[in-house]
């Protein structure tokens, strides 16, 4: 594509050169003679000249101070908190009217969250244009350059501004996080470093079956529960307030557990650290010893590690090894025709859960060995659970939203949107000025008498 | 694609230099011819002398066009001796 910019430039010149020698003394025709020459001069002195411009800028971009990764974190960074102002607003605007805020916090939710929204859409127009200049920047020169080449000046001011937009932009966005530091103070908008992240908790068995309907308690190491919460059929823990997947936990250490048909089970990782995770991450919390998790309520577990088990159907045959003192338990709801047989003994009793009874056997080890069960479930009806007596942590959070401040939401303004734009719009300006420098006033060059 | 595009601009470059030349010489005499021809119009005269100043630059430009872009090419690449 340079090759063709050079040969139109040298395409150019002789018709320059073709036009002079015309023998036709009409002023109007012969003066595009001198004006192809000159054209064609700059034209491939531009051609010779782009790439290194481009690598130049990226030199006198860092020499003042800015750089590609600055950019970029500086992105990443203003993406992330808008993007978390936006998640708890969702939450906020989520929970009924009896949950009683404070009067400012009420107020300012529907500007945050607007604000937030704004904030997304312009940043991102922006890393697009980032993208433009910093993968597509030679590519979209050498269309410039090609177009700044074309003889008569037909598309001389689109090239000159397409080529004075990359350069002008190359080195720009690379500067403005210098330029918005030394006019604003970052807003103390620390939503990452709350004692809380908003995070998607996703709880399955090891066969990935969702354990829909538990509860997931999150305990502190003293065992104080810290937060609970139901999770939904498709194995995330929801809040009790809100539609979506995210749910508040503390940024410490927790250990997991699952409460499922009565019983508590421990979840892997156990710790977890919270803390290592960002907001918006999705955690998976694993429980080892469930062999099935089936809705509604249906439960195969045991202290073993080490099971096969093989599914046809609604029928399950599971062969463990236990040791001494070991056991295979299965939880049915009454609501559901089960059928429950192995080669050892099976103890049976009664359980209750959240409003639904059922039946649980048991097969304990006297021996390490092998043990089979067979298990078949099959029509069941639905059954209603009472609900979940849980603990929401954004409960705890909410007093302590500490950046719902007409100040910060002022200062999350200027920072995030006003001056960045301003400083956008001026390089839009020095791009027209290079613009018409390079490829003049962009008027269509036909004298009318 | 591009390759087939460079190749016909070279082709019409080597047309238009070779006509250009044609036309200077043309031109030349066409702009003397003017000139001492007993037309008693000075505007005619005026013509015929812009003609052979005209058909004079162009010989000139053909003659070093390839020297002027050797020239622009050293100049690009001492600017990109100091930039780079």
């Amino acid at each position: 594509m340079a090759l063709l910019a050079i040969k139109l430039s040298i395409l150019t010149f002789y018709l320059g050169v073709l036009i002079y020698s015309l023998p036709i003394p009409i002023r109007s025709i012969k003066k595009w003679g001198p004006e192809l020459i000159w054209d064609s001069m700059l034209a491939l002195l531009i051609v010779l000249l782009y790439s290194v411009l481009y690598e130049a800028s990226f030199r006198l971009a860092s020499l003042l101070g800015g750089s590609k990764a600055l950019f970029i974190g500086w992105y990443g960074n203003s993406v992330a908190t808008a993007l978390s102002i936006k998640v708890i607003t969702s939450i906020l605007q989520a929970f009924p009217s009896s949950l009683v805020f404070s009067n400012v916090i009420s107020a300012l939710v529907i500007p945050f969250d607007r604000i937030a929204t704004l904030t997304i859409i312009f940043l991102t127009t922006l890393g697009g244009i980032g993208e433009l200049v910093f993968v597509y920047g030679i590519p979209l020169m050498v269309i410039g350059v090609v177009l700044f080449s074309l003889p008569f000046k037909i598309a001389r001011s689109a090239g000159a501004w397409l080529i004075s937009f990359i350069l002008v932009f190359t080195i720009g966005l690379q500067l403005l996080p210098v330029f918005i530091l030394n006019i604003a103070s970052y807003p103390n908008i620390d939503v990452e470093n709350q004692d809380y992240k908003l995070v998607a908790i996703r709880v399955v068995s090891n066969l990935e079956h969702p354990a829909s309907n538990g509860i997931l308690i999150l305990k502190r190491p003293d065992s104080s529960i810290v937060a609970s919460y139901v999770i939904s059929s498709d194995g995330y823990a929801k809040s009790k307030y809100a539609n979506h997947i995210f749910i508040a936990v503390p940024s410490n250490t927790l250990y997991p557990y699952l409460e499922y048909s009565g019983v508590l089970l421990p979840l892997y990782p156990n710790p977890i650290n919270i803390g290592d995770y960002k907001g918006g991450d999705t955690i998976t919390l694993k429980s080892p010893h469930t062999i099935i998790f089936k809705n509604p309520l249906i439960l195969v577990y045991t202290t073993s590690s080490t099971y096969n088990i093989l599914e046809s159907g609604d029928s399950y045959n599971i062969v463990v090894w236990l040791n001494a003192g070991d056991y295979i338990e299965a939880r049915v709801p009454g609501s559901c025709i089960n059928n429950v047989n192995s080669n050892s003994s099976i103890k049976s009793y009664e359980w209750e859960w959240r409003g639904v009874k059922g039946s649980a056997y048991r097969i304990e080890a006297s021996q390490p060995s092998h043990y089979a069960m067979n298990i078949t479930v099959s029509s069941c009806t639905p059954v209603s659970l009472h609900y979940g007596d849980t603990i929401d942590y954004i409960d705890t959070v909410i007093g302590s939203l500490s950046f719902f401040d007409i100040n910060i939401l002022k200062a999350f303004i200027l920072y995030y949107l006003t001056i960045p734009a301003i400083y956008v719009f001026i390089l839009f300006l020095i791009t027209s000025g290079i613009a018409s420098l390079l490829g003049g006033k962009g008027r269509i060059p036909i004298k009318v008498a | 694609m591009a390759v087939d595009l460079v190749q016909v601009i070279d082709e019409w470059t080597t047309r238009i230099t070779a006509l250009a030349w044609a036309l200077f010489l043309l031109t030349w005499s066409i702009g003397w011819a003017l000139r001492g021809a007993p037309i008693p119009f000075s505007k005619v005269k005026r013509a015929g002398a812009n003609l052979i100043e005209d058909s004079i630059w162009a010989a000139f430009w053909l003659a070093i066009g390839a020297t002027i872009f050797k020239f622009i090419t050293y100049v690009a690449s001492l600017v990109a001796g100091a930039l780079g």
